[in-house]
């Protein structure tokens, strides 16, 4: 009992110090005297200087440095607006001048920084954004791993708060449709149409994409709402197809809605570009093998606004150390006859879970190996080792739920089905009866 | 008096300047996909990422959207495909009165260097703490080649136009 509680006691000073360990700096960003829109938006003349700043706060649980800085905005991919913060600002971006490019803050402590936006002489009438960047300088590292990586992602996260500069001047509603094209992944094939506001305002259109088959027959129709569409940049705009298309060729008509903005008129751009596709298109978007089991997940290390949380979870997990920690002191002193029949000391310690040392081609092979060892002992003698699959991608069949499927022939046996994929296939193949 | 008024004061400026919008990302960088072996066919992989977004202190009167870019993972000459979000979902909001946040963006994404948008709120919504998890998915087509890549992701939250 002493021992038990010696380790209860344990656990108890123990935890505190390692949630303490997840402690880190989160800063918030707001715009001075803009609660409500949560941006700034300013009218200047080309040449005006106008000051304005923002709040940065740190509601984390660590003293923390970030780094501020100006940014140009832009329009997404699939429209909103975005942010170029991995270059120097260029445009709206550059007039923006920052007080301090880094400031360190405590748990708690928050801080104005000023900011000037200069609009030069040659700025033409429109408007156009810039942003103020917050990001955190720290970055909480995993714990090394031994395994091979093969995929490594370094992540950043920012806040940013939007500067909308409005110079005065005629607003102009400019957009041009350039051509289709289709692409996806996994069985999600995607229209996209390339667009471009050459205006000068940010405007949010909608529209249609009329999918024609080769004679002219309307095949599905693809409605849109766009998010802001910002002035000056041109995207490729996916939308998802309800139905997938065969290889072939196909014209799309694209209308798009834009709607009026004060001292200018609502008009409707469209366009009829042709487009085709392809065998290798096809096979592109229906050729992928099923999902790989997601990494584990890594743990919360990084600030959490809620403390208490953190302590929540650490106190539960102190008491469920605590318990297993009884229970294995109560098992040590029950009689040894009643103990599950005990493992020799001499069998080798089991392999670490997952660790491949080998070079990924070597896995690779160790990988196919493994598979002919299993087939062998699995598949019928006419497909040994393996089916090899031959795919129609020319003979396509779209079934009623959407999806295509494709005539697979196997190589080694001649066994001919209809699947998605190889791996579709496969599973097929190993449902028939043998 | 005077000394009553001063930490009163304190009090009441302190909630309002502190107010704020933030984004933290809680999955820590950087993130490692375990190897996968090539077998000639598409293969993919995913990975949770965890992002707090908390605003509180302003009527979010145009609401707010996460955005990520990121460029394709490469190794040298070689690149994979460009990285995918597949989902985000929402968990329920916390502090005080919150508002769940109304998401109208669709998914799946292909992320690129120039961003897209990824989760939103919706003018009026998403007040408060929530936590999104978003689903980040890695596709090693066919014919990719070993090797190690990398690739940078970048998570930000905006209120802007």
């Amino acid at each position: 009992m002493r021992r038990f509680a010696t380790i209860l006691l344990l656990a108890l000073v123990v935890t505190p110090l390692a949630s303490a360990a997840a402690k880190a700096p989160a800063f918030g960003l707001r715009a001075l005297g803009n609660p409500k829109l949560g941006y700034f938006v300013y009218s200047l003349s080309p040449g005006a200087v106008r000051r304005g700043g923002v709040i940065i706060s740190n509601s984390g649980t660590a003293t923390g440095t970030v780094k501020l800085f100006a940014a140009d905005a832009t329009t997404g991919s699939t429209t909103g607006t975005v942010y170029l913060t991995d270059r120097k600002a260029e445009h709206a971006g550059a007039w923006i001048s920052l007080a301090q490019s880094t400031l360190t803050l405590k748990p708690g402590q928050h801080r104005t920084v000023p900011f000037t936006v200069r609009v030069p002489a040659s700025a033409k009438p429109g408007q156009w954004v810039g942003g103020v960047v917050a990001e955190t300088s720290h970055q909480v590292s995993q714990p090394k791993s031994k395994k091979k990586a093969s995929v490594r992602i370094k992540i950043r996260d920012l806040t940013i708060v939007a500067v909308q500069v409005n110079v005065p001047g005629p607003p102009v509603l400019g957009f041009t449709i350039g051509g289709v094209t289709t692409a996806g992944q996994r069985g999600f094939q995607q229209i996209v149409t390339h667009i471009a506001n050459t205006g000068n305002v940010l405007v949010k259109p909608t529209g249609t994409v009329t999918v024609l088959n080769k004679q002219g027959a309307k095949l599905q129709v693809l409605t849109f709402k766009m998010d802001t569409f910002l002035p000056q940049t041109a995207i490729a705009y996916p939308l998802l197809l309800k139905k997938a298309l065969a290889p072939g060729d196909y014209s799309a008509n694209v209308r798009l809605a834009i709607p009026g903005v004060a001292g200018a008129a609502a008009r409707v751009v469209t366009a009829h570009p042709s487009f085709s596709i392809s065998k290798q298109d096809v096979k592109q978007v229906f050729t992928s093998a099923a999902p790989q089991a997601p990494p584990p997940t890594a743990a919360g290390s990084s600030s959490s606004s809620t403390p208490w949380a953190l302590i929540g979870v650490a106190v539960l997990a102190a008491l469920l150390l605590a318990l297993l920690v009884f229970q294995l002191v109560r098992r040590r002193r029950t009689p040894k006859a009643a103990t599950p029949s005990s493992v020799p000391a001499s069998l080798p310690p089991e392999p670490e879970a997952a660790e491949p040392e080998q070079p990924v081609l070597a896995e690779a092979e160790a990988a196919q190996e493994a598979r002919q060892a299993v087939s062998e002992q699995t598949r019928s003698p006419e497909c040994d080792p393996h089916h090899y699959w031959d795919v129609a991608y020319d003979r396509g069949d779209l079934g009623d739920d959407g999806i295509w499927r494709f005539p697979h022939r196997c190589r080694n046996c001649g066994l001919e089905l209809l699947a998605r994929d190889v791996d579709d296939a496969t599973a097929h193949a190993d449902a028939l009866p043998a | 008096m005077r000394r009553l008024l001063i930490p009163l004061l304190a009090l009441i400026a302190v909630p309002t300047a502190t107010a704020a919008f933030s984004v933290t990302l809680n999955t820590t960088s950087p993130q490692t996909f375990t190897a996968i072996t090539l077998n000639g066919v598409d293969q993919t992989q995913t990975l949770p990422l965890s992002i707090t977004v908390v605003n509180t202190g302003g009527t979010n009167g145009t609401g707010w959207s996460v955005t990520a870019a990121a460029g394709a993972p490469t190794s040298g000459a070689n690149t994979l495909s460009p990285l995918q979000v597949t989902a985000v979902s929402a968990a329920q909001c916390t502090i005080g009165q919150c508002v769940n946040p109304t998401n109208n963006v669709a998914v799946p994404v292909a992320l690129s260097a120039g961003g897209a948008k990824i989760f939103n709120a919706a003018a009026g919504t998403g007040t408060g703490s929530v936590v999104l998890t978003a689903t980040l998915q890695m596709t090693y087509d066919a014919k990719a080649l070993p090797g190690t890549y990398t690739a940078s992701l970048t998570i930000a939250g905006t209120t802007s136009p």
